[in-house]
C-alpha cells in the first residue's frame, strides 16, 4: 500500500515539475526558489574542483584588467549619439512647442502596440501628446502615471500600429505636386495594413485612388484631430507603396522605423507652458546607484551546449530576471532565474539570449547609431564568436551583395532592466533585407574578466520582463 | 539521527562535485559535446547498490546538486531524474541494473533522454517568451556524442561510483 502511494506521489509530483517546467508560474518558482536556497552552499563547497579548473584560464582571466574610464568614454559618446538620433533633420519642433526627450523602458507584454517611456527632467505631461522619434512620427501617449524621483514622468505610449489608432495624413511627394491642379491626397493612417507579415502601416479612407507613391506626413487639423496631435504635423510616417499580397494590389506604408523592437529614443512634443522641465543631474547610467557588485561561483555549466553561471546576489539584494550584467562597460549576459540568495546569469553565447542592440556605423562627425531591434543568441562558435539571428526589419541601406561594414555594437533602449550603452561586441554587419547571422567578436576571457555588477530594481522600472533571458 | 544523514549529506556533496566537474569538462569548446553525464552516471551507480526506496530520493538529491551549478529550470532538472529513477526502478525489476549490458544501456538511453528533455524545455520556455527556437530540436541528435561517452564511461568505472567514501550507510548488502 505504502509503495503505491509512494509511486502515486512521485508520479503526482513528476507531472507537476513537467507542467511548471514548460510552463512556468511565477508563485511555483519562487516557493521552488525557496526549497533550493541550499543549493547556494554546496556551490560555495565546489573549492576543490575549482582547484581542478584549467590554470591558464584562471591566470589569464586575473590578468586582463578592464580598461573601464577608456570604455566610459565611450559610452559617453554613444549616449550622445543616440540622444542627438532623436533630433530629426527633416521634421522640426513647431513655433510655440517644445520636446523633451523620452527614453522607451519596455513594452506592454498583454499589448504589444504600447510602450512604457521615462521622460528624464519634466513634469506635468498630459494624455494625447504626439511622440516622434527622429523623422518619424511614433504614437500618441495613452496614460501618465505617478511622477517618479521628482523630476521623471512614465509614460504610457500608445503606438500607431495600434489597430484602432488613427492619424490624418496627406502624401506628399514630387510626383504629386507635379499634377497641377490636382489636390493632395489625403488619408488616415493607423493599424498595420492586412499582410501576413505585419510589417506595412494601413492606410484608411484616401481622398484619392489614383496616388500609389509618396512620403505620407502626419496632418491633422486641430479642429477635427486631437487637442495635441496637430503638433506633429509634417512628421514622417513612411512611403506610400502598392504591392501585390495574395493576388490582390494592397496599399500600404513602409515606414523606416522598427516599431516592433527599433525605438528607443523619442521626443515628446508639447505645447510652451504646459509641462515644466527641471534642470537635473546628468548621470551616465553605468555611473549611476542601481549596480550592485556581484561574486561569481564557480563557472561550471553541465549542459555542454547552455553558457551560464551563478552570482552570489538574488532577490533580497533587488535582482529581478532580464538585469543586466556587467563588466565594466561590457554586457556578459542577463539574469535568468532569481533566487532568495543567489541569481543565474546567461551569458551572451547562452542559445536564446535576446538583447536590443544598436550599431554606431562611420566615425568620428559621420558616426550615427543604427538601431537594429533585437538580436538572439544561436550559441558560442567553437573559435569563441556568438552567432546571433538578427531578423533585420529595417535593414542596413544598400544591397545584399555590398560589403559588410565592420561596427560596434551596443545595447539599446526598450528592455527593462538593460540599460542602452553597453559594449556587445564588434562584428561584421551585412547589408540588405534578413535574417542575417551575427558572428560578434567578443573574447571570452575579456568578457568574464573583473567585477561584475548587477542592474537593480529602480522605480520605472517594475515592469514585467519579456523574453530573452 | 547523524548516522541516518550522514550519507545523504555525502551525497549531496558528491552529487554537486561530480555537477560541477561535468561543468569544467564542458566549459564551451570543441568536445564540449563528447562530455559524459557525470551525474547521471552517479547515480545508476547509487540505483544499483541502494535499497528501492532510497533511488528516488537518491536521484532528486543528485538533481539537487545539479542545479547548484547549472542554469538549466530547476523543475526541468527534477522532473528529468525522477523519471530517471522511475525507468532505472522497472528495469530494476526485471534485470539486474549493476550488470555490465543494462547499466551500459541505461546510461545511454538515459543520458541522451536527459539531454533531449532540457533542449525541448529550453525551446519551448524561449519560445513562449517572444523569441525564435535558440535551437533546432534537431539539435537533441547531436546529443549522441555525450551519451557514448557516458555509456563508455559506465563501463569503466560504473559501480564504484556508489563507493565514493560516506556512501557506506545507504548501500545495501551485497547478493
Amino acid at each position: 500500500m505504502n509503495l503505491i502511494r509512494s509511486r502515486t506521489l512521485v508520479l503526482l509530483l513528476g507531472l507537476g515539475l513537467a507542467v511548471l517546467a514548460l510552463r512556468p508560474f511565477p508563485a511555483a518558482d519562487r516557493f521552488l526558489s525557496l526549497v533550493l536556497v541550499p543549493c547556494r552552499f554546496l556551490a560555495e563547497l565546489s573549492v576543490p574542483v575549482e582547484w581542478l579548473q584549467d590554470r591558464g584560464a584562471q591566470a589569464a582571466e586575473a590578468s586582463v584588467s578592464v580598461d573601464f574610464t577608456g570604455e566610459l568614454g565611450q559610452h559617453a559618446s554613444l549616449e550622445r549619439l543616440v540622444q542627438a538620433s532623436a533630433i530629426s533633420d527633416r521634421f522640426s519642433v513647431p513655433p510655440g512647442a517644445t520636446a523633451v526627450h523620452g527614453e522607451v523602458m519596455g513594452r506592454d507584454t498583454h499589448d504589444l502596440d504600447r510602450v512604457r517611456l521615462r521622460v528624464e527632467g519634466c513634469r506635468g505631461l498630459v494624455v494625447g501628446l504626439p511622440v516622434v522619434s527622429g523623422d518619424w512620427f511614433v504614437g500618441v501617449v495613452e496614460a501618465v502615471d505617478e511622477p517618479i524621483d521628482g523630476t521623471d514622468s512614465l509614460l504610457w505610449v500608445r503606438l500607431i500600429t495600434g489597430q484602432d489608432e488613427r492619424i490624418a495624413a496627406r502624401v506628399a511627394s514630387s510626383d504629386d505636386a507635379g499634377v497641377a491642379g490636382q489636390a493632395a491626397c489625403r488619408l488616415v493612417v493607423g493599424g498595420l495594413a492586412p499582410r501576413s507579415d505585419k510589417t506595412y502601416l494601413d492606410i484608411h479612407n484616401p481622398s484619392r485612388r489614383d496616388v500609389h507613391s509618396g512620403t505620407v506626413l502626419v496632418d491633422e487639423r486641430p479642429e477635427l484631430g486631437g487637442r495635441y496631435t496637430g503638433l506633429a504635423n509634417g512628421a514622417w510616417l513612411g512611403e506610400l507603396v502598392s504591392e501585390k499580397f495574395a493576388g490582390k494590389d494592397v496599399l500600404g506604408i513602409r515606414s523606416g522605423l522598427n516599431y516592433g523592437s527599433g525605438l528607443y529614443q523619442v521626443l515628446v512634443l508639447f505645447p510652451d507652458g504646459l509641462a515644466r522641465t527641471v534642470a537635473r543631474d546628468s548621470t551616465l547610467v553605468l555611473e549611476d546607484d542601481q549596480w550592485r557588485n556581484a561574486r561569481r561561483f564557480l563557472r561550471a555549466e553541465p549542459s555542454p551546449w547552455r553558457e551560464g553561471v551563478w552570482i552570489s546576489i538574488g532577490r533580497r539584494d533587488g535582482v529581478l530576471p532580464g538585469a543586466a550584467v556587467v563588466a565594466g562597460a561590457r554586457l556578459c549576459g542577463r539574469v535568468g532565474q532569481v533566487g532568495v540568495l543567489r541569481s543565474s546569469v546567461h551569458e551572451l553565447g547562452d542559445p536564446g539570449l535576446a538583447i536590443a542592440v544598436v550599431a554606431v556605423v562611420g566615425s568620428g562627425d559621420a558616426a550615427y547609431p543604427f538601431v537594429m531591434g533585437r538580436i538572439e543568441s544561436q550559441g558560442r562558435l567553437p573559435d569563441g564568436r556568438v552567432a546571433f539571428r538578427w531578423d533585420a526589419s529595417v535593414p542596413l541601406a544598400g544591397e545584399a551583395a555590398d560589403p559588410p561594414i565592420a561596427v560596434q555594437l551596443w545595447t539599446g533602449s526598450g528592455e527593462p532592466g538593460v540599460p542602452r550603452g553597453l559594449w556587445v561586441g564588434s562584428v561584421d554587419l551585412p547589408r540588405g533585407p534578413g535574417p542575417h547571422t551575427l558572428l560578434v567578436a567578443q573574447p571570452p576571457a575579456m568578457a568574464r574578466a573583473g567585477t561584475w555588477r548587477v542592474r537593480v530594481l529602480s522605480s520605472g522600472d517594475g515592469i514585467q520582463v519579456g523574453g530573452g533571458a | 539521527m547523524l548516522e541516518r544523514w550522514t550519507p545523504w549529506i555525502m551525497l549531496t556533496i558528491w552529487s554537486s562535485w561530480a555537477a560541477a566537474f561535468q561543468g569544467l569538462l564542458a566549459d564551451p569548446g570543441r568536445m564540449a559535446l563528447w562530455v559524459p553525464d557525470l551525474s547521471l552516471l552517479l547515480f545508476l551507480a547509487c540505483a544499483a547498490r541502494f535499497e528501492s526506496g532510497d533511488v528516488t530520493k537518491a536521484a532528486l538529491v543528485i538533481a539537487f546538486g545539479r542545479i547548484a551549478f547549472s542554469v538549466e529550470p530547476p523543475a526541468a532538472l527534477l522532473v528529468g531524474f525522477l523519471a530517471i529513477s522511475v525507468l532505472v526502478l522497472g528495469v530494476r525489476s526485471v534485470a539486474q541494473v549493476g550488470g555490465p549490458f543494462v547499466r551500459v544501456s541505461l546510461a545511454v538511453v538515459c543520458s541522451w533522454c536527459l539531454g533531449a528533455w532540457l533542449v525541448f524545455v529550453h525551446v519551448v520556455r524561449v519560445q513562449r517568451l517572444g523569441g525564435g527556437a535558440p535551437v533546432e530540436l534537431g539539435f537533441a541528435l547531436d546529443l549522441w556524442r555525450g551519451a557514448l561517452t557516458t555509456g563508455v564511461v559506465a563501463i569503466l568505472i560504473g559501480p564504484t561510483l556508489a563507493y565514493l567514501p560516506g556512501l557506506t550507510g545507504l548501500r545495501r548488502r551485497p547478493w
